[in-house]
């Protein structure tokens, strides 16, 4: 979820865009008269309906749907799941239309406003943004979108940034720019120029950088005129693994065999669970389960006991590859 | 800049004039961005920084959004360094929320 400030509504104060994980973009306007923020409500079309892609939260049946009813005049290209949204005045109408990010897909779409600010009317259907005559995209799928004007003409660009692998050895996510070369009317973008390349997870030793789920805002952070990066997102690395001695590795040795001792144990006591619901359906079946569940809650508690501190204790000898988040500063070195 | 420097890569298929008219960027290596006494969104769920002057002291915070839908900010001091981050609220006091799935 990246916050976009932005005076959505038009009535002088900036409020909050930004798509979520539901599947659709959300607004948290400001109040003026009581100066804060009102709780998020969903932006919808001039129908009164969700904006989407394919996959979206079903509130009143708490599942994830799928829909075609906005794919772009003879279908989307890959089913998509929007996770991230931002306010952009994608034709220079004087009003903000949505540009939506597509997790799964890793498309880049336009929601045209047709209204107003004041009062939006936001189409039907999404159309596919293109770059030099292709549809945006990011093979890692977008983490996120911002507007920036990057090459500092004036005229706002698109920054998307890539999820990548959020936890396997495949590529990680970068950064691109996509420049605006157009100053009036419909926008039109431009070959993306990769601005972070796509991590390759080489990290030894210690965190170096984000790896996946590259989340990005454009800034002159040290204001030398330039355009730093400000970067939150997941870095992965392999931790140094020092030189062990007999006993730490006949230690390590034993810690291994009584985790996987441990860990049957608890496959053991799932299936036994699971064979509960054998024969049975719907609430019956859920309901058997989670009684079985609850015969096997002590002796799962006790096994997650010793598993933590044995686990601990084989990282000390046999440190694991790591996966923790962070935020990073990319100073621009151009000026 | 004392930190090693490493030059940005074309995406496939750019070409030499784009990469011309991009204004071709040199960024340090990355560092991480510290809020208060803490690395600023360590360990949120995908955290998503912007900048913004959210306390409109005309200094740009450090405003921070993540998969679970909460918003933190971290408030830039005089002497440039930022504060530990807190929740942002809403009118009422109450957590600003966007995980509403």
């Amino acid at each position: 979820m990246s916050p976009q400030f932005v005076d959505f509504d038009g009535d002088g104060d900036d409020d909050i865009v930004c798509g979520i994980f539901d599947g659709s973009p959300h607004v948290s306007y400001w109040d003026n008269e009581r100066e804060g923020y009102l709780q998020p409500v969903g932006i919808v079309d001039k129908e009164g309906r969700r904006i989407v892609l394919n996959a979206w939260w079903n509130f009143d049946e708490s599942k994830w749907d799928e829909t075609d009813r906005c794919d772009p005049p003879g279908g989307a290209p890959a089913n998509g799941h929007l996770t991230s949204a931002i306010a952009f005045d994608y034709d220079r109408d004087g009003d903000y239309d949505l540009v939506l990010g597509d997790h799964k897909g890793g498309y880049v779409y336009l929601r045209r406003n047709e209204g107003t600010n004041r009062a939006p009317k936001f189409a039907s259907r999404n159309e596919l943004v293109s770059a030099a005559g292709a549809p945006m995209r990011d093979e890692g799928t977008v983490a996120t979108i911002r507007a920036v004007d990057w090459n500092r003409d004036g005229v706002l660009d698109l920054m998307v940034s890539g999820m990548g692998d959020p936890y396997g050895k495949s590529a990680g996510g970068g950064v691109a720019v996509y420049l605006n070369e157009t100053s009036t009317g419909e926008s039109r973008f431009g070959t993306p120029v990769q601005l972070i390349a796509p991590s390759p997870k080489d990290s030894e030793g210690a965190p170096a950088r984000p790896d996946a789920g590259l989340h990005p805002d454009a800034v002159d952070f040290d204001g030398d005129g330039d355009l730093d990066l400000i970067v939150g997102g997941y870095s992965m690395w392999q931790p140094a693994q020092r030189d062990l001695s007999d006993a730490e590795k006949q230690r390590a040795t034993e810690l291994r065999e009584r985790l996987e001792e441990l860990r049957a144990e608890m496959r053991t006591l799932s299936a036994r669970a699971a064979k509960a619901r054998e024969g049975l359906e719907g609430d019956a079946a859920q309901q058997a389960f989670a009684d079985a569940y609850d015969k096997i809650r002590p002796q799962m508690a006790e096994i997650t006991k010793e598993l933590s501190p044995t686990q601990a204790a084989l990282d000390e000898l046999e440190p694991r590859p790591q996966r923790v988040s962070f935020t990073w500063l990319y100073e621009n070195l151009t000026k | 800049m004392h930190t090693p420097r490493f030059l940005v890569a074309l995406a496939c298929g750019a070409t030499l004039s784009s990469f011309a008219t991009a204004q071709r960027a040199l960024f340090a290596a990355p560092v991480m961005l510290r809020a208060g006494e803490k690395v600023c969104g360590k360990g949120r769920l995908y955290p998503s920084p912007v900048s913004y002057d959210l306390v409109r002291d005309g200094r740009p915070d450090i405003v921070v959004g993540d998969l679970r839908g909460h918003i933190t900010y971290a408030r830039q001091l005089e002497d440039g360094t930022f504060a530990a981050e807190q929740k942002l609220k809403d009118v009422e006091g109450k957590i600003l929320d966007f995980g509403n799935w």
